[in-house]
């Protein structure tokens, strides 16, 4: 039984009588209509999750946002840090162009605009996921599939960040590659450059896309030794899609610097134990089963097809190590799993016939509607988005602050950091930028936070003017009777301790 | 290469005729006069691979295990009171409360071992237990696998693909156990022989004694009986496994787990176990692997892998298929059964990779097996020998992590309880103080809410200085970097009487 990746869709183009032609008539109307609206709920779907679960308490979008307002007050890129104790290092705002985006829906829309970010993203990946899906996978219950279980394995994903950026440029890449891999066509390679031209102002992750364009590339230069190769595109065209993408990707404020925050990003293990995405998938929900699932289901279908040690064998166990490593990143092994088991299940000429391109695209836009009738129903406003924030964030303590008038460096933990950047103007000893303080701070940091033996020698510690911090941290509680600070304020969710002078 | 089927075995496919002799069938330059010799070498070879994974189990920190003190404990309230307890009388917070010492048989073991030999025979019964997997292993990989070299190599793998657990715990003779099943499974489906599957049984009631992971065992029956029916429905193919043969060892092995002393009840503490969400976020071995080693992708992709040769044969075979699946569920939600993918998946690769030796290796003798084991025996003894293994190497490895020196000095000053701990010294505590304690290791019997209390408190939450068994303890001991250390250096209501590197000790001022 063949399966193959460049197996192609049966088509239309068949004698009249024959046994295919019969099978695969067109659809009737009531069946087209049938499907639109399916297509619209599975595309509507993911995006709707999204609005309803009505996540704008993430920790870092709040010194994006801050970011984002620096540029636009400024005109300017910053090159330095200016937030944070460390004012003057140099600091790289590589994910510049989300930046000024989130803050400009925040400054028309306030918190909904955050939501309307993340929800709008979100539809956009569903619709690409399913668009590359669908070229491969003829069988719409089968591609609906395809996009509905990897977009529900990176639930946890779809949160207000520049990550989305990534996902969904990542699936328009592949979707290219293997398009043009798989039918020769060529031209397609020319929107590769344009695409990393924006992934790389918009978030540092576009080093996977050319990993994965690197080993396209490398696949056509192998081709004439290597039997599993596809020679759709040759090496040439290939090289100067590589080539393009990689100048592409210099287009960006801080040129080739940026492969210096990548490569300092990549090397900081640190914080791949301390920080919660960067953290192994626990294994404890749905979701992270369906990634294993989708992962072992991808290495089935091609050892089915005996194509393990191909291009999409790499891709895969590329994929697979990087999303098993850290959480973050399991949306590389669900997109590049799906598009693997899109091509390489074969199902029965009964079943329904193709989506019509149109079909998608109207779907599409009837799933926007849907969305957008989403944020009414559910009346997201920023009254209703609010207590969420309220109970992440120290909200109140941060009023209090302000209204005492207490300037200075501002003592707080990792989490807390990036709010207290937005709302309080004043110098950070921590945020959630990792690569701008290093392990050996954030560990300090940690152990501060977590009460240590050695807390009470933290420098930055004794030099602040404020500390804020989770109302439940063992700092807090040894604060509370400390001869060096004096508390100011508490509620449920943080405390506000000053230097006594 | 060639895929073999693992319902073919080798004998079926490169016959051993009865003198020992290499088969006419395989192309040989051996000439007889170098058999014995390479015979030998093989004997020798099989021994190094056996003792491998025992000898680095002396490397390891496998007295640091918490637990290990509780089942000593334990075995030897057994012993004294020549009974199995069924109510709790090592904690004073569950004074009387039911308990069930579901691992009675492996607790008696290692006290007698401690009585006999001191912490050294704690290590022994470690290293002769991987011992016996290694060897169950290697016999179970070497049924689908002619080729010396490979059937060593995933038996290497298969078994320090669990080298983080080569502790002293009743789970290694779940491992053992699951082997052995798998093992007469796997021979009953390519052979049909099935009175071997008259040892579950036997198995079975065996292993509701020693462990409680009898359930996984109950589960792999469980499949091999879906793939029985599925057959019948012209799902998947048949294997020469009988319904009737299996049905009797299903139910003979579900009336073995009942010949324990709580009966019936042990699927009831299966279930509390299970049940507790938790205590799987709370404790290390039960939490998903970290992926920061290379062992743990090396098992990821032991997984695909195993995915990869099943699917590559392009066969539904559903007994295999359903393991793999479940041997990847149990494995990825907790490091602690990662030798369930690990085992299993080599197995899988195992059989499917089939590779042409220019010069087949000869079979190894009757006797060789027994020899290699006897020798592996040796090289263990030596290794322990070579390594320093005694009753002060021990000590001084269970000072480093457990609270020795301050369980010394309480002893000594006869402080008064009640004890208030953590749980991961609980354990030890029960063991060395002979003090009732305030939680230990016996995480289900706790329960969350106790747990969590003790964690929160210990962690240094705000509402700490209420938690009760706190207020009503006689004696604190905590690990030197704890908060709840830190925060009562100046707590009014308790002194600190003792401190070292390890653990500090605080009295109530009463």
């Amino acid at each position: 039984m063949p399966t193959t990746l460049d197996m192609p869709t049966a088509s239309l183009q068949e004698a009249p009588g024959s046994f295919e032609l019969r099978q695969l008539r067109p659809a009737r109307r009531a069946d087209r209509v049938a499907q639109l609206v399916a297509l619209t709920m599975l595309l509507a779907g993911p995006a709707m999750l999204c609005l309803h679960m009505a996540f704008v308490a993430d920790c870092d979008i709040w010194w994006h946002m801050r970011t984002g307002e620096w540029i636009l007050q400024h005109g300017a890129l910053p090159h330095t840090e200016p937030f944070s104790v460390l004012a003057g290092t140099p600091w790289a705002a590589y994910s510049w162009a989300f930046e000024v985006i989130v803050y400009k829906l925040f400054h028309w829309f306030g918190l909904p605009g955050i939501l309307a970010y993340s929800t709008g993203m979100v539809l956009l990946i569903t619709v690409a996921l399913y668009r590359m899906v669908s070229r491969v996978q003829s069988d719409f219950t089968v591609a609906a599939l395809l996009t509905f279980i990897p977009m529900f394995s990176m639930g946890h994903l779809l949160t207000p960040r520049p990550w989305m950026f990534t996902i969904l440029l990542f699936v328009f890449e592949l979707d290219i590659l293997m398009s043009s891999r798989r039918t020769g066509r060529k031209a397609a390679l020319l929107w590769l450059p344009v695409i990393f031209a924006i992934w790389a102002n918009t978030h540092i992750q576009l080093v996977d896309g050319l990993f994965v364009l690197g080993l396209a590339f490398a696949e056509s230069l192998l081709s004439r030794w290597w039997k599993g190769a596809q020679r759709g595109v040759g090496p040439v065209w290939l090289g100067v899609a590589l080539a393009g993408s990689i100048a592409g990707t210099l287009l960006n404020p801080y040129g080739w610097r940026l492969y210096s925050v990548a490569h300092d990003l990549a090397t900081q293990s640190g914080a791949l134990n301390k920080v919660t995405e960067l953290q192994a998938i626990p294994f404890r929900s749905l979701p992270d089963f369906a990634v294993l699932l989708l992962a072992l289901a991808a290495v089935a279908a091609l050892g089915w097809s005996r194509k393990l040690f191909s291009f999409e064998g790499a891709l895969l166990a590329f994929a697979i190590v990087l999303s098993f490593r850290s959480q973050r990143d399991v949306w590389v092994t669900a997109v590049v799993a799906a598009i693997i088991l899109a091509g390489s299940i074969l199902t029965s000429e009964r079943r329904s016939a193709k989506v019509a391109p149109s079909a998608v695209a109207i779907a599409a836009l009837l799933a926007s509607l849907v969305v957008s009738a989403g944020f009414r129903m559910w009346r997201i406003s920023d009254q209703v988005l609010q207590p969420g924030i309220d109970k992440a964030f120290p909200v109140e303590a941060v009023r209090q602050v302000a209204a005492m008038g207490i300037t200075g460096p501002v003592y707080s933990n990792f989490n807390w950091g990036g709010y207290l950047i937005w709302h309080l103007r004043s110098p950070v000893v921590i945020d959630g930028r990792q690569n701008v303080y290093g392990d050996q701070r954030i560990d300090r940091s940690v152990a501060t936070w977590s009460g240590e033996p050695d807390w009470s020698t933290d420098k930055e510690l004794a030099a602040a003017a404020v500390v804020i911090g989770p109302v439940k941290s063992p700092l807090v509680q040894l604060l509370r009777t400390d001869q060096h600070f004096r508390k100011v304020y508490e509620d449920q969710v943080a405390a506000v301790f000053v230097p006594q002078r | 290469m060639s895929l073999l089927s693992v319902d073919e075995t080798v004998e079926e496919r490169c016959p051993v005729p009865e003198n020992g002799a290499p088969s006419p069938d395989l192309e040989t330059t051996t000439p007889p006069k170098h058999l014995w010799a390479e015979q030998a070498a093989q004997v020798v070879a099989v021994a190094v691979l056996l003792a491998a994974p025992a000898l680095l189990s002396f490397r390891g920190k496998s007295l640091s295990d918490p637990d290990t003190w509780w089942h000593l404990r334990t075995g030897e309230w057994i012993l004294q009171h020549h009974a199995v307890p069924h109510a709790d009388t090592f904690s004073w917070t569950n004074a009387g409360k039911p308990w069930v010492a579901y691992s009675w048989l492996y607790e008696l073991l290692v006290i007698k071992l401690f009585h006999w030999f001191g912490l050294p025979g704690i290590l022994g019964y470690t290293a002769a237990m991987l011992l016996c997997i290694t060897a169950a292993v290697r016999r179970l990989i070497g049924r689908f696998q002619p080729d010396f070299l490979m059937v060593a190599l995933f038996t290497l793998v298969g078994c320090f693909s669990f080298a983080r657990i080569f502790t002293p715990r009743p789970w290694l003779f779940s491992i053992l156990f699951f082997v052995l099943e798998l093992d007469i499974l796997l021979r009953v489906r390519a052979t049909g022989r099935a009175r071997k599957l008259a040892w579950l049984p036997v198995l079975f009631a065996l292993w509701a004694n020693i462990h409680i992971q009898f359930i996984d065992g109950l589960i792999v029956l469980g499949i091999a009986a879906a793939e029985v029916v599925a057959t019948r429905f012209g799902w998947g193919e048949r294997t020469l496994l009988q319904p009737r043969a299996l049905g009797l060892a299903i139910l003979g092995s579900f009336l073995g787990t009942l010949a324990n002393p709580s009966g019936l009840g042990i699927y009831r503490v299966a279930y509390d176990l299970a049940s507790q969400a938790g205590v799987m976020n709370k404790i290390d071995e039960l939490q998903a692997m970290h992926f920061r080693t290379t062992m743990d992708f090396l098992i990821l992709f032991i997984a695909l892998g195993a995915a990869a040769a099943l699917a590559y044969g392009r066969r539904l075979r559903i007994f295999e298929t359903g393991m793999l699946v479940f041997a990847v569920l149990i494995s990825f939600r907790s490091v602690r059964d990662v030798w369930a993918v690990g085992i299993f998946g080599c197995v899988i690769l195992a059989s499917a990779i089939r590779t042409k030796p220019r010069h087949p290796s000869a079979p190894l003798p009757r006797f060789g097996a027994a020899a290699a084991m006897a020798i592996a025996a040796l090289i263990v003894v030596l290794g322990a020998r070579v390594m320093r293994i005694s009753a002060p190497s021990s000590e001084s490895e269970v000072a480093s992590t457990m609270p020795v020196k301050a369980v010394e000095y309480i002893r000594a000053q006869g402080y008064p309880g009640p004890l208030y701990n953590t749980f991961d010294w609980g354990g030890y505590l029960i063991w060395a103080l002979r003090m009732p304690v305030s939680v230990d290791g016996r995480a289900a019997f706790y329960g969350d809410p106790a747990l969590d209390r003790s964690v929160a408190t210990w962690s240094g939450q705000p509402n700490w200085a209420s938690d009760p068994q706190l207020k009503a303890a006689g004696i604190v001991i905590g690990p030197i970097n704890m908060p709840l250390v830190q925060f009562l250096r100046t707590d009014p209501h308790f002194q600190l009487a003792y401190e070292d590197k390890v653990a500090a000790v605080f009295v109530a001022r009463r």
